[in-house]
């Protein structure tokens, strides 16, 4: 999967436009990084890239780019 | 009693914090720089010098709430949104599922309303989510939950002291 697909799966868990998200966005400046958002990413690495996603790993993201290497 | 503060703010994210230290200045009688806020072996947030008060804060999008009161208390807030399928099959039990689906034109506020209630619920028992799995409860027919509709949106709150018929006082705040 390319990198601005799986932002794009970001952008719609963060509620954000198509390409609004950067690899170095902090996510403690999302207005939509809530816990409804970390949910649904427990949900997308489950279902898109077969990974279990625990809270411990949720609460090490800093960056945009932290979710995205978990990805790999 | 339990008393929600509600309100309606540009960057509630941001705000939040100062605005959880106004309402606990003014409801303690206290400086805000008097505060001091630690948390409990459940993670809920407490304070050392006032044992029998009990706080909980959330925020939607547009909008901050915080409740207060003399026992355990949870709340949570979220503005009205279309519902996410994978989150309802994941983590919902079967019964809050047909709740949802049951009403078509309805479904999207019983999906927020159902999420409130459970982020409402284990704020109260202060576990989190990783502790008590969203699914592993039901909390349709839960009489220590309440629900609120408040400015489009909906508002949960959690308590123990609910179920005794106790007062939820909403106070609205205007931003100046």
């Amino acid at each position: 999967m390319t990198n601005r697909k799986k932002l794009s799966l970001l952008e719609y868990i963060l509620e954000l436009d198509e390409g609004e998200l950067e690899e170095n966005t902090k996510l403690s400046e999302l207005e939509g990084w809530d816990s409804m958002a970390k949910i649904s990413l427990i949900a997308l690495m489950d279902d898109e890239f077969g990974k279990a996603l625990s809270g411990e790993h949720i609460r090490g993201f800093n960056t945009v780019q932290d979710i995205l290497d978990f990805m790999d | 009693m339990i008393k929600i503060y509600f309100l309606k703010v540009i960057f509630p994210k941001k705000y939040s914090e100062l605005f959880k230290l106004d309402i606990l200045s003014k409801e303690l009688g206290i400086c805000k720089d008097k505060i001091s806020i630690t948390k409990d072996r459940y993670g809920r947030p407490f304070l050392n010098d006032f044992p029998d008060f009990y706080f909980s804060i959330s925020h939607s999008k547009d909008a901050i709430a915080c409740g207060v009161s003399d026992s355990p208390i949870g709340i949570d807030i979220e503005k009205i949104k279309p519902l996410k399928t994978k989150i309802i099959e994941k983590f919902f039990t079967p019964k809050e599922e047909a709740y949802i689906y049951s009403n078509l034109e309805k479904q999207n506020e019983r999906f927020i309303e159902i999420w409130t209630k459970k982020e409402a619920y284990v704020k109260g028992f202060g576990k989190g989510m990783e502790i008590i799995p969203f699914n592993s409860f039901d909390v349709l027919d839960d009489r220590r939950i309440k629900t609120e509709y408040v400015d489009n949106q909906i508002l949960s709150v959690f308590s123990e002291s609910i179920k005794n018929g106790i007062d939820v006082n909403i106070v609205k705040l205007e931003n100046n």
